[in-house]
């Protein structure tokens, strides 16, 4: 049914101010009332304030791999830079060792597990033969020797200083330490040995094995948050020099730039590296034969790796006699950085072909994407871990299997793995975020970028993130947790932080603020917080600044509640302009008429014979009146009302322009753009893109109007399923049936397979 | 009580935490069938039927479709559906059953995926009638093996 519009010079203004706000709660209020006030420490416009400030920790380190009773055994020098305004009597470190502390808080608070089926590694840490893991830590002493009292709170030491720390002033002391690497079988982790049965030899992942300064910053003070876990690492930077003694036999990969190849790699090895450095494809350093013909030797001696890095806040390294190396010098801006793996031979044939490829691949996209790479070298390490970064070297699990055939799933999850961790340089170890408290503002982000890089690989990449179809099913589920939840109280990390994160991001990009605005954007972030300390309030203002953008709205819907997409489309009523010309109004009036429905009753009454056939006398002038006749009374009345209108405005009165009002329902809660697609009956389509801000005074319902010439056949919300609306059934006007999951794989499962009818065929012939 | 042990290790990095499986049912009206479709953790279904197929991999061995289905409908209860397929993506596959039923949509469902596996499975249940949803989300866990479905 088409309604006639009857236009008047007031309508529009008093109707618009008529209109009731609905909703109870605004979705665009601004976040003031959340964020943390800005300040000479951290703008409004989320840049680091011209008194920003971070403390710096360097490292002189002497580590002992010891491969007989699997010890780490070390002696640091550290020195602490007092950056602060303020004055310091102790200081925090971190010993994440200790979780492996028979007594430690993440043994005892974990819950009870499924008891039917009692896991064996639960089961050991209730028996004599836990793992005791935990730091021994020697005496804590000045450079003058002096021993200084220290506390240990679990994963936390504090050390007091002699005297107070004036700002400005540095303090340095010394620090020894040992404990028991886990076997990664037993007792998996971030770090961890892999021993190989069928050789006897072991491949470690070494790290979080010192001592660490825990990070003092203007927002938490100092942040020794236990660590229980899953909340990962916030830590200073520095520079490190670390002097790594192994067997003699062993290749060691590290974070930073080796010093001394002389005195540990063989002159072919260097000779390997000179020619990889200019390499246009990886070059073997050590074999796959050489790696496995250095497995049957017993080591002679030791041999120590210097390693020195610069500005980095961490320090990892792997070792073992396992490992077969490759390497090639990738040419960024002028500067050669060394692209490299190490993997065991059981790694092959998936790791000499796909590692180093996806190293470099990871630094051409984040690079463009947010600044350049600041390191000389970046490594990863096949071993026990499944996937953990540091500074340059990230360690990563996936393997074919013993007969050397792989699944497609593992070799697309070791190239994702690769580009995950390697992409963890930019997130956090260059912007070094507070991951103990957001988990999601380091792997959000890298997983957002990791995404990236994927749809460059190849096409059609199988991204098991990415899409926004992709995370309906998790923000569908009851009893998730906002984005903005602390690291250790995450129900499904995964989905949450890592998932959830990058996909409000690919939105934020795609379709609320468009790629060029976006990228802009996410670069001055990065830029802005190179080897800075930022905070979510830093991310969310920066964005918007830079894009001049309020995005308040998407941060309180996406980041700080469990609330959904779902945009149904409800009525669709087609309006028309009432110009009140009887020449004009009357015939349409007759159409709509003649064009009604003629009842059922109407229909059996009308072959009755009626008295007026026997009766003519009894017709009149109104028997004969034609209802819709302009009448001269009507024709003057239309006269004198349009001369209230200039001529300009008498132009409006087009009776052709249709206008559709067009109800939407806010079903699922978040407030997002609107995306509808319009088809009309001529067959052409239109795509109007409408800005979230459509919801501000009624985020429950709303009515868009579409003015158009034409007539509209069909309407489709979010065509592209760029929105992840949950329910795409009611997405239709008219509704239309949507074919289910089910019919499609079916239909798909009934298809003629061209590859197998085309085998048969060549069989036969 | 005696205690199981079994084996096994503490989940690694990066791997999920969350016990979780979505099945949508569909009552097909026209067809008098029930389609569901499970959603499922690969590295879950995996583990599971590695305990008698101890290389089973689930986009690589034939037989992992029949295996899936199989456990799939028993878990569910629903003996006689027919398996469509498998759909194995990077960390999750569906599984496509379909059951005639000549009585009508069932009145009351058993979901016992992974239960006794996972002590935190979680298992959700959704009702389509003719592809509408009749109703919010029907929780399954470990305790609550067993509900009435309303179609």
């Amino acid at each position: 049914m088409i309604r006639r519009l009857l236009l008047g010079a007031l309508f529009v203004s008093l109707h618009l101010a008529a209109q009731n706000k609905k909703s109870p709660i605004d979705k665009f209020r601004q976040l003031e009332e959340i964020l943390p006030t800005p300040n000479d420490y951290r703008t409004a416009s989320g840049a680091p304030g011209h008194k920003y400030w971070q403390q710096r920790a360097d490292y002189d380190i002497d580590v002992e791999l010891d491969d007989v009773n699997q010890t780490i055994i070390g002696r640091a020098t550290i020195t602490y830079h007092n950056n602060s305004p303020d004055t310091l009597t102790y200081l925090w470190l971190q010993l994440d060792q200790n979780i492996w502390e028979p007594h430690s808080d993440t043994g005892l608070t974990e819950t009870a597990p499924d008891w039917k089926k009692f896991p064996l590694p639960t089961f050991r840490r209730f028996m004599d033969d836990r793992f005791d893991g935990g730091y021994q830590i020697g005496p804590v002493k000045d450079a003058a020797g002096t021993e200084l009292h220290k506390h240990i709170n679990r994963t936390m030491m504090r050390v007091d200083l002699p005297g107070p720390l004036a700002a400005g002033k540095s303090f340095v002391f010394t620090i020894n330490w040992d404990y028991k690497i886990n076997n990664s079988k037993r007792v998996s982790g971030r770090t961890g040995a892999e021993f190989f049965p069928k050789d006897g030899n072991w491949l470690y992942e070494i790290a979080q094995w010192f001592p660490r300064m825990a990070a003092y910053n203007d927002v938490n003070g100092w942040q020794h948050k236990q660590f229980l876990g899953t909340g990962e690492f916030t830590l200073e930077f520095g520079n490190y020099k670390v002097r790594i003694t192994a067997p003699n036999d062993h290749v060691v990969a590290s974070t930073g730039v080796l010093q001394n190849p002389d005195a540990v790699l063989t002159a072919a090895q260097r000779q390997r590296l000179a020619t990889a450095r200019t390499a246009k494809k990886p070059v073997m350093i050590v074999t796959e034969a050489e790696a496995t013909a250095n497995e049957k030797n017993k080591p002679t001696g030791k041999k120590t790796w210097v390693f020195h890095a610069d500005n980095v806040r961490d320090f990892a390294f792997a070792s073992s006699r396992k490992f077969a190396w490759d390497a090639q010098g990738h040419v960024m801006n002028g500067k050669t950085i060394m692209a490299m793996s190490y993997y065991p031979k059981e790694g092959n044939p998936l790791w000499e072909r796909y590692s180093t490829h996806a190293i470099i691949h990871t630094l051409n996209i984040y690079s463009r994407y947010t600044f350049e790479y600041p390191y000389p070298v970046a490594i990863s390490v096949n071993g026990p871990v499944g996937g953990m970064e540091y500074p340059m070297i990230c360690f990563n699990g996936p393997r074919p299997k013993d007969d050397k055939t792989y699944s497609a799933r593992t070799k697309y999850g070791l190239i994702s793995v690769v580009i995950h961790e390697v992409g963890h340089n930019y997130f956090p170890m260059v912007v070094n975020n507070d991951e103990r408290q957001w988990t999601w503002l380091d792997e959000g982000l890298n997983s957002f970028l990791q995404y990236l890089a994927e749809v460059e690989w190849e096409d059609n990449y199988p991204s098991r993130r990415g899409e926004p179809s992709k995370i309906v099913e998790y923000m569908k589920g009851e009893g998730h947790d906002p984005i903005m939840t602390n690291s250790e109280s995450i129900v499904d990390l995964g989905g949450n932080a890592y998932h959830k994160t990058e996909t409000a991001l690919n939105i934020l990009r795609e379709t609320v603020l468009g790629r060029e605005r976006f990228d802009f954007a996410f670069k001055e972030y990065a830029r802005r917080w190179m080897f800075k300390r930022p905070m979510p309030a830093d991310f969310f203002r920066t964005m918007e600044d830079a894009s001049g953008t309020d995005l308040d709205w998407f941060w309180r819907g996406w980041f700080y509640t469990t609330e959904l997409v779902d945009i149904s489309i409800d009525e669709v009523k087609q309006y028309q302009v009432d110009t009140q010309n009887p020449d004009i109004e009357k015939p349409i009036s007759k159409k709509e008429k003649e064009a009604e429905p003629v009842t059922l009753a109407a229909q059996r009454n009308k072959p009755l014979r009626k008295r007026v056939e026997d009766y003519p006398e009894l017709i009149d002038f109104y028997n004969k009146y034609e209802e819709f006749t302009v009448l001269p009374s009507e024709k003057k009345a239309f006269e004198g009302w349009v001369k209230q209108f200039e001529e300009d405005e008498r132009k409006l009165f087009d009776p052709s322009m249709n206008f559709y009002s067009v109800g939407l329902k806010n079903l699922g809660g978040l407030v997002m753009p609107v995306i509808l697609e319009v088809e009309f009956s001529d067959g052409t389509r239109e795509e109007l893109r409408i800005a979230a801000e459509i919801w501000r005074r009624n985020n429950l319902a709303v009515e868009k109007i579409i003015a158009t010439r034409k007539e509209i056949k069909s309407i489709v919300v979010d065509p592209h399923l760029e929105t992840a609306d949950a329910d795409t059934t009611n997405n239709y006007w008219p509704r239309r049936a949507v074919k289910s999951k089910f019919t499609i794989f079916k239909e798909d499962r009934d298809k003629v397979n061209p590859m197998r009818e085309l085998r048969s065929k060549d069989a036969s012939n | 009580m005696r205690l199981l042990l079994v084996l096994g290790v503490c989940a690694a990095v990066g791997a999920h935490t969350f016990h979780y499986s979505r099945t949508e049912m569909n009552w097909n009206t026209a067809a008098r069938t029930l389609e569901v479709v499970v959603t499922l953790h690969a590295d879950d279904i995996e583990a599971q039927l590695r305990k008698t197929h101890r290389q089973l991999e689930l986009d690589r061995d034939k037989e992992a479709e029949g295996l899936v289905c199989g456990y799939t409908a028993r878990a569910l209860g629903l003996g006689g559906a027919r398996c469509i397929g498998i759909k194995v993506g990077k960390d999750s596959v569906e599984v496509y059953l379909e059951m005639g039923v000549a009585g009508g949509p069932p009145a009351r469902l058993t979901n016992r995926i992974l239960v006794e596996e996972l002590a935190d499975q979680r298992n959700d249940v959704e009702l389509k009638k003719d592809g509408r949803y009749t109703g919010p989300r029907i929780q399954f866990n470990s305790s609550e093996t067993k509900k009435d479905l309303r179609w």
